[in-house]
């Protein structure tokens, strides 16, 4: 199984000219298995670039097909589907898995986006083949030879953490979450905090759901300081990520969702100081990078 | 008369390494005289305006501010959600378009649940305004402005701005080619001294792309010289085109000019004061 990032940005694509390296595009992960299964997780401005290499293959020839993965449908993570050539190819087959929002569809969201208001092309009339396979919060799915599990996790509306098993390996993807102790599933800003009884429960099962992964994709949007009086707003520091990573067990631990304002030379402390506290830990830490592939070798 | 350029890209905004001189925000411009700004459009450029406006302002100072939106693409509005002003009580944002009922439907979803942790405009701390802007020229600040219709996929407007004894005119989406259309442009820019306008295509890209509801960078030279102005800014590039292929445009663009006409690729963070 080979994940590659084409956008780990947050809040919104924004371009810099210190964050370059890094990347200013927002949210997208693309993910193949050996059977040739191929994921999209995430429709941010990456899935536009994305998009352009995929019409190089069988999807400029309309003979594509994907399943696409909808964590939540904030801008940051659909604003990017209006622009993605292959759903202008007829014969190309693309399948979204989502749980929607309450009392709104994937096809009511992305129809939304693309009310004449907003955007030229209507959603439903795009070329390619859309299906939808509406979800519940939790549901486990087999798709092929891929499993994929779903977990609420704390972010503002419906959000879902994905955890996709193939080649017998393990990737877990949580884009947005707040830090555990403010969980609050479905709502996430204002409030008081949740009774004890709920975040452990909470914890105990967010850790069952990515224990012994490959790969752990998570939240590092805030510095500390930064996430005081910010606990709610549905976003998590490197040591939350961190810390979710060691009790999971997981081998890499990817940053992601790296704050619009933070510089490359931000996002680099950020990596550097998490990788000090975790000196000595069988784990590996790495900062997501627009263009960067992790792979996981199916073990003999 | 200073104008900041704070995205100049259309469709979406898509950086990389390629285009960090013009940089890849989606369109906002503001016009500045004296103390007074007015903001053309709302792409992701916006966010930048914003924080810049609230380094400058003292703490609960009131601030009025006024938003021209030429149609409501997203690369006009996306920015919105990120401009911080919006979240400051004693801020006052006025919204000015074609219709209101279509400005705020489209305010409302920006902010709506399904796409915005804010959850709703009422939880907004700035209060937002709408006025419909139609051929009548108006007062807005110090500023007089005035518009003419553009020929764009959506009903989209072209604005003239004037202070200072400056004219700058605001054409960002829309195809060249309809004579009525292009007459009503042309005769906006009358006595003007820069036209911002669309460049989104290469003419021969652009032969490829009728209908889409852009221009070439040719057909905004040629739009400024009938126009008389004294400088063309090539706005809203394609969200493709690398800082190379944009330096080459420019090129292409100063020689079709000659002499009678400066012409500026327009690039992120750029000031220019007519």
């Amino acid at each position: 199984m080979k994940l590659t990032f084409y956008g780990v940005r947050g809040s919104y694509p924004i371009s810099r000219k210190d964050n370059v390296r890094y990347g200013g595009n927002s949210t997208c992960m693309y993910v193949t298995t050996a059977d040739g299964s191929e994921f999209i997780m995430d429709g941010g401005s990456g899935v536009v670039n994305l998009g352009y290499e995929m019409m190089g293959r069988e999807f400029g020839r309309g003979r594509g097909r994907a399943t696409i993965l909808v964590g939540h449908t904030h801008w940051d993570h659909i604003l990017g589907y209006p622009f993605f050539k292959p759903f202008y190819v007829p014969g190309n087959e693309f399948t979204f898995v989502s749980a929607g929002q309450i009392g709104l569809s994937i096809q009511d969201i992305l129809s939304g986006q693309q009310h004449d208001l907003h955007f030229p092309v209507r959603f439903h009339e795009l070329a390619a083949t859309i299906r939808y396979r509406q979800i519940a919060i939790g549901e486990r799915l087999k798709l092929n030879g891929t499993t994929i599990h779903t977990f609420q996790v704390n972010h503002p509306g419906i959000t879902l953490a994905y955890r996709i098993e193939a080649d017998n390996a393990a990737i877990v993807i949580i884009t947005d979450t707040a830090r555990i102790h403010a969980a609050r599933l479905g709502d996430g800003m204002g409030g008081p905090d949740p009774d004890p009884a709920f975040t452990a429960q909470y914890t105990e099962e967010l850790t069952a759901f990515c224990h012994g992964a490959d790969i752990l994709i998570h939240d590092a949007h805030f510095y500390e300081h930064e996430i005081q009086g910010k606990e709610h707003w549905g976003h998590a520091t490197a040591e939350d990520a961190l810390k979710l990573a060691r009790a999971a067990e997981v081998n890499t631990l990817a940053l992601f969702h790296h704050a619009p304002e933070h510089s490359d030379a931000q996002v680099e402390e950020i990596l550097l100081t998490t990788q000090d506290l975790a000196r000595g830990d069988p784990l590996q830490i790495v900062a997501a990078t627009e263009g960067m592939s992790l792979e996981v070798t199916e073990e003999e | 008369m200073r104008l900041s350029f704070w995205g100049t890209r259309g469709s979406i905004s898509t950086p990389g390494p390629d285009k960090v001189v013009y940089g890849a925000n989606t369109a906002c411009v503001s016009v500045h005289s004296k103390d007074r700004i007015l903001i053309l459009d709302a792409g992701v450029g916006i966010v930048q305006l914003g924080d810049r406006l609230l380094a400058a302002r003292k703490p609960k100072e009131p601030l009025r501010l006024h938003l021209l939106l030429s149609h409501l693409h997203w690369d006009h509005l996306i920015g919105l959600p990120f401009f911080m002003p919006i979240f400051f009580k004693n801020i006052e944002l006025t919204f000015y378009g074609r219709r209101v009922d279509e400005i705020t439907s489209a305010t409302e979803r920006l902010f709506t649940s399904t796409y915005s942790p804010i959850k709703g405009t009422e939880n907004l701390g700035a209060s937002l305004h709408y006025r419909e802007i139609g051929e009548t020229p108006q007062h807005i600040d110090h500023f007089r402005v005035f518009t003419r219709p553009l020929r764009h996929t959506a009903r989209c407007l072209a604005y003239r701005i004037e202070a200072d004894e400056r004219a700058v005119v605001y054409a960002s989406d829309h195809e060249a080619g309809d004579p009525n259309t292009d007459e009503g442009l042309i005769s906006l820019c009358s006595g003007a001294d820069v036209l911002i306008h669309d460049a989104q295509w290469t003419p021969r890209e652009k032969a490829d792309s009728q209908g889409k509801g852009h221009s070439s960078w040719a057909d905004a030279v040629d739009t400024a010289l009938r126009a008389g102005v004294a400088t063309c800014i090539l706005f809203h590039h394609d969200h493709r085109r690398s800082d190379r292929a944009l330096d080459d445009i420019g090129r292409r663009a100063a020689r079709r000019a000659g002499d009678r006409l400066e012409v500026i690729v327009a690039r992120d963070g750029m000031l220019l004061d007519p």
